[in-house]
């Protein structure tokens, strides 16, 4: 920050955080001036903007930090001040397009392709040709992000990219001076600097003397700016992404030849590993090892970043594994938080009895206001009414139930009949929102399986309900030690009401769950909803006395007001 | 004296909205409800959105046909007979000091609006209504004795209804069923513009732009934003002083930060909406003040708060 301090108070009358203005300055709100919050609230901000552009991205994470699929960005951009400024969070976004883009447009798939063709080549050659390729793409990407405002970014990341690789350019004529010099003709956002024939603007030279480029590198960038039209207006028309990876392809081998004839004697870049010098080799180690340094510091805090963004996507296999006898039959079991919102479906006369038959299983709590000055007459401060006269009170009752609920739902492939999980959702919301009238800290969370994965999911929050599609096995012991696991210590007494149509038929098996409950004195119930009576008999087999069946709405308030009075003197 | 605070009615008739707008249909509801309660006291339940004018059309019955207005907020009520009053100390002994209600139930005409009733935070407070609202039409206390409800009196409730309010304690159905029921929605996009502009004095480059922006708020259910004809009438007000359409929307949503960031996404990369800017910190002294709303009003060619106008660029 630059403080602008006011020289006739002394105090500081302005603080400006250097970097920049910048486009990310409109939607950029949840910012944070700690390190590793500001790390994973931009990296939130990122991840967000990537979902613009197209999904089966992976995961988008700071290097260092684990993934198995996805994208990696360097953080060593952002990091220094904090909250990182609108300027480098541009660049920053405009990385991530243009990875992101990479991604949906198959880039890697044509550089395989074009890394097995170069293998016929010198290797001198093939380096000039890899490197053509990889620019090549970076002017296809820059210009489809053109299309909207995501340009502005890619424009950004551009500038900052040419200009931090322009420091380490040898002495020209060079294959990536000349490649760069014509990224940016032929990305600009203007979408008219690729029709302009190239002038030398600079100025000197590192020998002093003055070299004037335009001979040099005018008709190479003229062959290269030939294909630019073709990648703006053809490539982006072909509705097939890998006949437009192919159409692009053909489109740089077609001009390659003539290409290389211009620079096949030029020296690529101080990576090139056949004219790197000794001072020149040193240099980059120490490069090498200064991002290395930073990739460890966010190593170091990348559990940190992680947990800032991921509250809900836990692993819990591990976790659940340690608390069971059975650890052979435990199966992964992960936090998941990708919902849809689920439409309303609150029976509202149930829920109006239920309320009723909650409050009266709840405990009333009687708060009383004293030392008003009007209200309901307080006797045991009448004493009070010849001096100040605060003699009245105002008394308030709650109702609480003394147990925090915490409600869990079968979503797994038995419940998939549309009228059945139609059911289960009245049940479900109905209950819920009858619950969170007297317990303030009840949580809805639903279980099913996907890809050999139980996925845990919250399915209501911040005043809304969410649903997810039934599917997969029913693992209901990792779910239920899963949902414990999740509950804060600091709770009342839990209360798990497991609501369900079915057996365990996945995993370790509900008897590890009941062991587990009973240790740790949560109060466990399963309701058993649309059971046929096979259904019945296993679940009766599983859970005992703790289960109870419904196969009518109309039974749940009796039904559950009995087995709250129940649960609640036991 | 005829001024004193005690001659001096605290019931007053509210003036009248020249831009308050309803359908044709509502209108018709209007006079036919006006027209019963020249027979007997009536009962209407308005229910809605927030924001989408349910207060504002029981303030606008009240002034139309010049009828005195009491509003109570029900919500806060938590023992029943709070509504009429309560004991205090007066000279060393207990008075039992009445409300505005009882006098506003036995004032002819009187508008009488409850506010939330479906949220008192005893549900008990709202049984001596029961009597009050029933064709009974009154009541006892054994403070007050016996409270006739007067000729002409409407009781208007209001309460917040819609997809978002899953969770909100429902009316007793025994109190529902006294009530004619009037459902009121936001209003189409060129009447909100009329409002928006009449009310809180844009121009009309800035009321499209602001009517477009809340339409496209509110085409994004994913956003989960309720914007309401308040919300966008908050946001022409700030534009009308000075501050870009983003600023205005940044202080006028009522929505988190992460909730905020990700609205201004979708805004800035599906609808192209887009502002520069940097972030600094200024020391908060009124020059600092005067001089960002000068430089803000520079930048969108807006008259600054002293009224003068400058360079429009």
């Amino acid at each position: 920050m630059c403080p602008d301090a006011n020289p006739t108070t002394k105090m500081i009358d302005k603080f400006c955080i250097t970097g920049g203005s910048g486009h990310s300055a409109f939607w950029r709100r949840d910012t944070s001036g700690v390190e590793t919050l500001e790390l994973s609230k931009l990296l939130v901000g990122l991840r967000k903007v990537s979902s613009f552009i197209g999904r089966n991205l992976g995961d988008i994470v700071w290097s260092g930090m684990d993934f198995r699929y996805g994208i990696a960005l360097d953080p060593s951009l952002v990091m220094g001040s904090y909250p990182v400024p609108s300027g480098k969070t541009d660049i920053a976004v405009g990385i991530t397009a243009r990875l992101s883009f990479e991604k949906t447009q198959w880039s890697d798939r044509l550089k395989e392709i074009a890394q097995s063709m170069s293998r016929d080549y010198p290797p001198p050659y093939a380096y000039k040709f890899n490197h053509y390729i990889d620019l090549c793409e970076k002017v296809y990407l820059d210009c489809i992000s053109n299309h909207n405002v995501m340009g502005l970014y890619t424009e950004a990341a551009r500038l900052w990219e040419i200009s931090e690789k322009a420091n380490q350019f040898l002495q020209p004529p060079t294959v990536t001076q000349l490649l760069h010099i014509w990224w940016k003709m032929a990305a600009d956002i203007g979408g008219e600097k690729y029709k302009e024939d190239y002038v030398d603007r600079t100025v000197g030279s590192m020998t002093g003397k003055v070299i004037d480029l335009t001979e040099i590198y005018g008709p190479p960038i003229a062959l290269l700016n030939s294909i630019v039209p073709q990648l703006i207006s053809e490539c982006p028309k072909i509705p097939g992404v890998t006949e437009r990876a192919d159409f692009r392809l053909t489109l740089y081998l077609s001009i390659w030849p003539q290409l290389l004839e211009y620079i096949k004697f030029w020296p690529t870049d101080r990576s090139d590993p056949f004219l790197i010098p000794e001072s020149f080799r040193k240099e980059m180690e120490k490069e090498d090892k200064e991002k290395e340094a930073v990739r460890t510091t966010v190593v170091s805090f990348a559990d940190q970043i992680e947990s800032a963004i991921r509250k809900k996507n836990r692993d819990f296999t591990e976790d659940v594994r340690s608390n069971v006898a059975n650890t052979e039959e435990v199966v992964q079991i992960v936090g998941n938080d990708i919902v849809m919102r689920a439409k309303d479906k609150i029976d509202k006369p149930l829920m109006h009895k239920l309320q009723q038959t909650i409050r009266a299983a709840a405990q009333r709590r009687t708060t009383y206001n004293r030392g008003l000055t009007s209200g309901k007459i307080d006797r045991r401060k009448l004493y009070r009414a010849k001096t100040t006269g605060k003699a009245f009170l105002m008394k308030k009752n709650e109702f609480e139930l003394p147990n925090d609920i915490v409600l869990i739902v079968d979503a797994t492939g038995s419940m998939a009949d549309p009228n059945k999980w139609d059911q289960s959702q009245v049940i479900i919301q109905t209950l819920f929102s009858a619950l969170r009238r007297y317990n303030k800290n009840a949580r809805l969370f639903a279980y099913n399986e996907v890809k050999e994965k139980c996925r845990l999911t919250e399915i209501y929050s911040s005043g809304f309900f969410f649903t997810v599609l039934p599917h997969g096995k029913t693992a209901s012991g990792e779910a239920i030690i899963a949902t414990a696991l999740k509950l804060k210590s600091k709770n009342k007494r839990p209360f798990i009401i497991h609501i369900t149509d079915g057996a365990s038929n996945w995993g370790c098996g509900v008897k590890e769950a009941i062991a587990f409950c009973k240790k740790k004195k949560i109060s466990l119930l399963t309701l058993g909803i649309g059971c046929g009576p096979a259904a019945k008999t296993s679940l009766k087999d599983e859970y005992g006395k703790l289960a109870q069946f419904i196969d009518h709405t109309d039974e749940l308030p009796h039904l559950f007001g009995c087995q709250l009075r129940d649960s609640m003197l036991g | 004296m005829p001024n004193s605070p005690s001659n001096r009615s605290p019931l007053g008739i509210p003036q009248t909205d020249p831009f308050f707008y309803v359908t044709s249909e509502m209108a018709g509801m209007i006079g036919k409800i006006r027209r019963i309660s020249e027979r007997h006291p009536v009962n209407i339940l308005v229910t809605g959105r927030q924001g989408c004018g349910k207060s504002s059309l029981v303030r606008q019955y009240a002034a139309i046909y010049e009828c005195p207005l009491a509003t109570f907020q029900v919500g806060v009520l938590s023992e029943p007979g709070q509504l009429f009053g309560e004991y205090a100390l007066e000279e060393g002994r207990t008075r039992y000091k009445q409300f505005l209600f009882p006098q506003a139930l036995q004032t002819p005409n009187c508008v009488i609006h409850l506010e939330e009733i479906n949220r008192p935070e005893n549900p008990k407070a709202l049984n001596m209504l029961f009597s009050i609202l029933s064709d009974d039409r009154q009541v006892w206390m054994d403070e007050l004795g016996t409270l006739k409800v007067a000729d002409g009196v409407v009781f208007f409730a209001t309460l917040n209804e819609g997809d978002d309010y899953t969770g909100t304690e429902m009316l007793d159905p025994a109190l529902r069923d006294r009530f004619y029921t009037l459902l009121m929605d936001y209003l189409p996009p060129n009447v909100e513009k009329e409002i928006l502009l009449k009310k809180s004095k844009v121009t009309v480059a800035q009321a499209d732009d602001i009517i477009s922006m809340v339409n496209q708020l509110r085409s994004m259910p994913e956003l989960s934003v309720e914007v309401s004809t308040r919300t966008t009438l908050m946001i022409g007000e700030m534009v009308a002083v000075g501050a870009s359409l983003h600023d205005a929307i940044v202080v006028s949503l009522q929505a988190g930060k992460e909730e905020l960031e990700s609205i201004l996404l979708s805004l800035h990369f599906e609808k192209d909406y887009r502002q520069t800017g940097e972030t600094t910190y200024l020391r908060l002294t009124r020059t600092a003040v005067d001089t960002e709303q000068s430089a803000h009003a520079q930048q969108n060619g807006q008259r600054d708060l002293k009224g003068a106008n400058l360079h429009v660029p």
